[in-house]
């Protein structure tokens, strides 16, 4: 008993004075804990891994990449790493679409608490079965045209970035495809290849080996400039074909990481340097050209302005939905 | 039929009735939901509403349930619900009933209120402490007098959270106020079966032994989950930052 | 030859991972580790294989790669130990391992048994591994058979297989359990429409329960509160337990390794779906085969070999369409796919241009990984076996202790804790009353991919259910499925006196 307690003892002393001098460090001074709110294996965790990777050797600690999903639009990983201190040891990684967990309910603060780092997205394309008859955009359109919501189209779920780029063609167009909803691009993808649905749209980072390998028939991107794809050739913009299309595309992208925007302004210079160097390596470089991704490296303000644009976009069309469960005005997000 | 049997039966008698009201339940809730209503952009037909497959299993439930209890009929008979109710009533307790409560109550202590709460090591030490101890003596009377100096401990703490009295205290006199105040309930607890124990040889290496388990295991397991697996803990109190100091200041 | 050449270059790939000593060291340890992961309730091998991808970052592609699979195929063969030793299965994946191996265990022959999985598992990886070499092509378009109708009916077939297999008593008490697991995972945010169901506007429920607290609360609470209650004591070892490859028993259920490796390679190339479903499976398939049936569930060889086969060769399955169509067949395939693209290999209908040798070098790592396996079993075993030795008053708190921070560690959420305590409360007094634990777990994995591609699969074919009966692969599930619930109803056995009365006593 008496050992026990000389050893409790002696154990706070050893704290009381590590404690003190440990205040006193400069940040980093342990491994940060990068938090990412989608599933392991996705688009936002492969980028948070590779650029995190590259931080740590800038910054001389480790970043522990791990993976919190779950909710609506990762809001137990929202939730969850701003409930923790606010000092700078816990990255979010997160993409465009955790700007719905306000209106869906799942997180009740507005986007611009997020201190953003954006690493960059790839080209949303609009592809079909190889076995269909349409090879461009235009007969797919007519197509659609002349059987309204009999073409099945399929995007990951309701309220993810693909969902809203194929409602922004149907507008943009005047058609109407039978949308099936699917957890994701990857079934989505597989659901095309097999035939039950007939168009479907993902990233071209996500799409590009089906397409190269013949499984899937790019038809056009949905960005403003066109795309030239290795052993597939040039992909047309789907925007200079319809001009009408710019009234609601291009819907960018934005994958990335964020702190809180109340840590210390030092912490933050010094995160966003290390960022804009790790974006700089050659590491990042090659592997975001050979999975035809578009870096970005925006931070603060200019990455909030182009989040709190995709919050607003994102907010309002799930309103019109009918998907969101809170109003985005009561949240104060304007129109867009 | 044998002995086993019809009291298994007389069981399935009671929790088919449970069952099918589960059943209804779901069913009921089902039908809550939107059957037609438009939702997200996907098109509103009855087979796309989300209540669809909620319901097709509140239905299989009942149709299950009733299957069950034909069976329970006709191998003990109607009959015996009004007998089993009135046995139910007169519920005796007996040591494996009181076993099987200490067992729970543990587990809901260490669950709800001392791991979201507590520096993780703490109340694992703690759990695994009384744990040990109630079972590892093979005394009934130790038992109940353990178990039941944990439950007050344990009560009166947990009026203490209730009351937030916790933040209290850590706000003004010291972060960690409470892990201490948990320590000091687990040398307590320990102190007390060590007077239990002190006069029996064999209790004596017993106790000896679940207190080595106690905090040797919480001492492994936390580094190795922290440190090596990247989880981050429920609560990092008092001990856990001690952890990291001494990681951070060994391995620079 | 084609076939000589690419066997030998294969062999010339093996010899090339050989020969660096760092490499064995790495292929050990991550199978060790992977062995650690399958056996500790709560810990699987998704996470440890997300755990690896951040580790091996820096390391060159092939050896990454070698961490990667020995740590998947070292945690999908772990997972028995659990089953077997303490009947808490420490995956999914081994849930089926539990049903005959710990009557096994309380014979006291846990040691036999172990040494019987070990081989059957290194079999089965290997011969998962040959399908990955000849056959990919084939079988990943398999895989592109099954659309949404194909997905609801296996799902489908996966809680009633499983309930009819592991029922105590009544076959009702099985369906019954898959019903209360379908149930759970029915909760939270439905797949197609965001509509919250059952969440009483808990915001931690939208994202559903998940299987890691279900699995670890329903399995391991029971037991913990059996063993100690009812001071039922853990299996007891012989004295002089050798741990041995047990060939000759091997050589025995030869028929059945075989079987069980082409189930498990069959259902670990669709996507999605993984070695849980492939364990059951290839239970069932073993149990009707027997010559007597009424023996599996009290300690049958032949069950747990089927079992442990199926689910290493799912390995091997579920790399197939991973490889060649970029879709991961299993959980912890999708984090695999993850870990490759870090590596900037992208998986695909091109890798063979691409990357012209990986699949073969895929091929050698699963041959080595399974080679590790075997020897880190068989030496290992005899030591794993050592923990019976401990008081069940002292290990079955720890137990408890690991099942807690196993089913905390792998979403970092208290309440997953708070959800599996009321599980496992539930799942003892079902098991007080003979119903099986595992279907509702399976239900709660199921569940999901069964809602969603039925709503799916009507809406693409505007409400009918014909699409059932006009593709191929779904109706062979459904007459399956039909004959599985029909065999076991009352009529059915009417039916057949009538049948048999009419037709042969005449």
């Amino acid at each position: 008993m008496k050992r026990l307690s000389i050893f409790l003892l002696t154990f706070l002393f050893i704290f009381m004075s590590f404690n003190l001098t440990m205040a006193k460090g400069e940040y980093p001074a342990r491994d940060i804990t990068a938090v990412v709110v989608w599933g392991a294996g996705g688009g936002t965790d492969t980028c948070n891994r590779i650029v995190t990777a590259e931080m740590a050797k800038i910054i001389g600690v480790n970043i522990n990449v791990i993976n919190k999903p779950g909710g609506v639009a990762g809001s137990v990983g929202m939730n969850y790493s701003y409930s923790r201190k606010h000092d700078g040891y816990t990255i979010t990684g997160l993409s465009e679409s955790n700007v719905t967990a306000a209106v869906m309910g799942g997180f009740n603060k507005k986007f611009d608490i997020w201190y953003p780092f954006i690493v960059g997205g790839s080209p949303g394309i609009i592809s079909v079965t190889p076995n269909t008859e349409w090879t461009t955009l235009e007969e797919l359109v007519e197509a659609a045209q002349a059987n309204p919501e009999e073409i099945r189209a399929g995007a990951g779920g309701a309220g993810s970035i693909h969902h809203l780029n194929l409602l922004a063609l149907m507008k943009g167009t005047g058609i109407k495809f039978n949308f099936i909803p699917y957890p994701g691009s990857a079934p989505s993808q597989t659901a095309a290849m097999t035939g039950e649905i007939n168009v479907v749209v993902t990233s071209l980072a996500e799409q590009q080996q089906l397409l190269r390998g013949g499984k899937l028939r790019a038809l056009a991107t949905l960005t403003p400039d066109p795309v030239e794809l290795e052993g597939v050739g040039v992909i047309p913009s789907g925007l200079k074909i319809y001009p009408a299309l710019t009234d609601y595309l291009p819907i960018s992208q934005a994958i990335g990481m964020a702190v809180p925007n109340d840590v210390p302004v030092e912490v933050k210079t010094i995160l966003t340097n290390a960022f804009k160097q790790a974006l700089e390596t050659e590491k990042v470089k090659n592997w975001a050209a050979e999975n035809y991704y578009l870096l970005s490296g925006k931070t603060g303000k200019e990455a909030s302005a182009e989040f709190a644009k995709l919050e607003s976009l994102f907010s309002w069309t799930l309103w019109e939905l009918g998907a969101a469960k809170i109003n985005p005005e009561e949240l104060g997000i304007p129109k867009p | 039929m044998d002995n086993e049997k019809v009291k298994l039966r007389r069981s399935d008698l009671f929790t088919s009735i449970v069952l099918f009201l589960l059943g209804l339940w779901i069913v009921f809730e089902s039908f809550k939901m939107p059957i037609k209503d438009s939702y997200a952009g996907v098109k509103n037909v009855w087979y796309v509403s989300p209540a669809l497959f909620p319901l097709i299993i509140g239905f299989a439930l009942m149709i299950l349930s009733v299957f069950l209890f034909k069976v329970a009929v006709n191998a003990v008979g109607i009959s015996y619900l009004k007998k089993g109710l009135t046995k139910l009533i007169k519920f005796k307790m007996e040591e494996r009933d009181l076993k099987f409560i200490a067992i729970l109550s543990l587990f809901a202590f260490y669950v709800y209120l001392f791991i979201p709460r507590v520096d993780f090591f703490v109340s694992t030490a703690l759990f695994l402490m009384v744990f040990i101890s109630i079972f590892y003596f093979e005394d009934l009377d130790l038992f109940k007098r353990l178990y039941r100096f944990f439950m007050t401990g344990s009560l009166v703490l947990l009026v203490f959270f209730l009351f937030k009295l916790n933040r209290l205290l850590d706000e003004s006199i010291f972060i960690y106020m409470t892990d201490l105040l948990v320590i000091a309930f687990f040398i307590l607890y320990c102190s007390y079966a060590f007077i239990l124990t002190i006069k029996d040889n064999r209790l004596k290496l017993r106790y000896r032994t679940s207190i080595i388990v106690a905090i040797v295991v919480p001492l492994l397991i936390s580094p190795i989950f922290k440190y090596f697996l990247k989880v981050i803990l429920p609560t990092e109190g008092l001990v856990i930052e001690v952890m990291n100091i001494i990681r951070y200041s060994v391995f620079k | 030859m084609l076939i000589w050449e690419r066997l030998f270059d294969f062999l010339g790939i093996v010899g090339n991972l050989v020969v660096d000593p760092i490499n064995i060291l790495i292929l050990f340890g991550a199978v060790l580790m992977g062995i650690i992961f399958g056996a500790t309730p709560g810990l699987t091998a998704t996470l440890g294989v997300a755990l690896l991808t951040t580790i091996t970052y820096g390391m060159n592609s092939s050896t990454a790669m070698i961490a990667l699979l020995a740590i998947y195929v070292g945690g999908v063969y772990g997972g028995s130990y659990a089953s077997i030793l303490i009947n808490i299965p420490g995956t999914a994946a081994a849930a089926a391992t539990a049903l005959d191996g710990y009557p096994i265990a309380l014979r006291g022959e846990g040691g036999r048994a172990i040494g019987v999985t070990t081989t059957a598992s290194a079999i089965g990886t290997i011969i998962g591994m040959l399908f990955v070499v000849t056959l990919s092509p084939i079988i990943s378009n398999f895989a592109l058979q099954f659309t949404s109708y194909e997905f609801f009916l296996l799902a489908f077939f996966g809680i009633i297989i499983s309930g009819t297999l592991t029922t105590p008593d009544i076959v009702y008490k099985g369906w019954i359990a898959g019903f209360i697991g379908l149930f759970l995972a029915t909760v939270g945010r439905d797949l197609l429409q965001f509509y919250p169901r059952f969440t009483f506007g808990l915001a931690e429920l939208d994202s559903g329960i998940e299987v890691v607290p279900v699995l670890i609360g329903a399995f391991g609470i029971p037991q913990i509160i059996q063993v100690l209650r009812d001071r039922t004591t853990l299996p007891k070892m012989e004295k002089l337990q050798r741990i041995l490859p047990e060939f000759r028993t091997i050589a025995r259920y030869f028929v059945d390794i075989v079987r069980s490796a082409l189930i498990g390679v069959g259902i670990g190339s669709i996507p999605g779906i993984g070695e849980d479903i492939a364990g059951w499976v290839s239970y069932g398939s073993a149990k009707n085969s027997s010559k007597h049936p009424e023996s599996f569930g009290k300690g049958e060889y032949k069950a747990i070999v089927s079992t442990e086969t199926a689910n290493n060769a799912c390995v091997g399955g579920a790399m197939i369409p991973l490889l060649n169509l970029g879709i991961p067949g299993s959980p912890p395939a999708a984090m695999l796919l993850g870990a490759l693209m870090l590596h900037g290999i992208k998986p695909g209908p091109l890798i063979s241009f691409d990357h012209p040798n990986f699949i073969l070098e895929v091929a050698a790592i699963l041959l080595l990984a399974s080679l590790a396996m075997w020897i880190n079993g068989i030496l290992l075993a005899r030591q794993v076996v050592k923990v019976l030795r401990i008081p069940s008053q002292i290990f079955m708190p720890i137990i408890g202790v690991l099942c807690i921070v196993g089913s905390y560690a792998i979403g970092m959420r208290i309440f997953n804790l708070y959800l599996m305590l009321p599980i496992g409360i539930i799942a003892y007094f079902l098991t007080e009353m003979k119903y099986p634990i595992a279907p509702l777990v399976m239900g709660v994995i199921l569940g999901p991919m069964a809602d969603e591609n039925l709503r799916r699969g009507l809406l693409i074919s505007k409400g009918s259910l014909m699409p059932i009966f006009s593709r191929p692969v779904s109706l062979i599930l459904f007459i399956i499925i039909f004959l599985t619930v029909m065999t076991q109803l009352p009529i059915y056995k009417k039916v057949k006196v009538v049948v048999k009365e009419r037709f042969f006593n005449s």
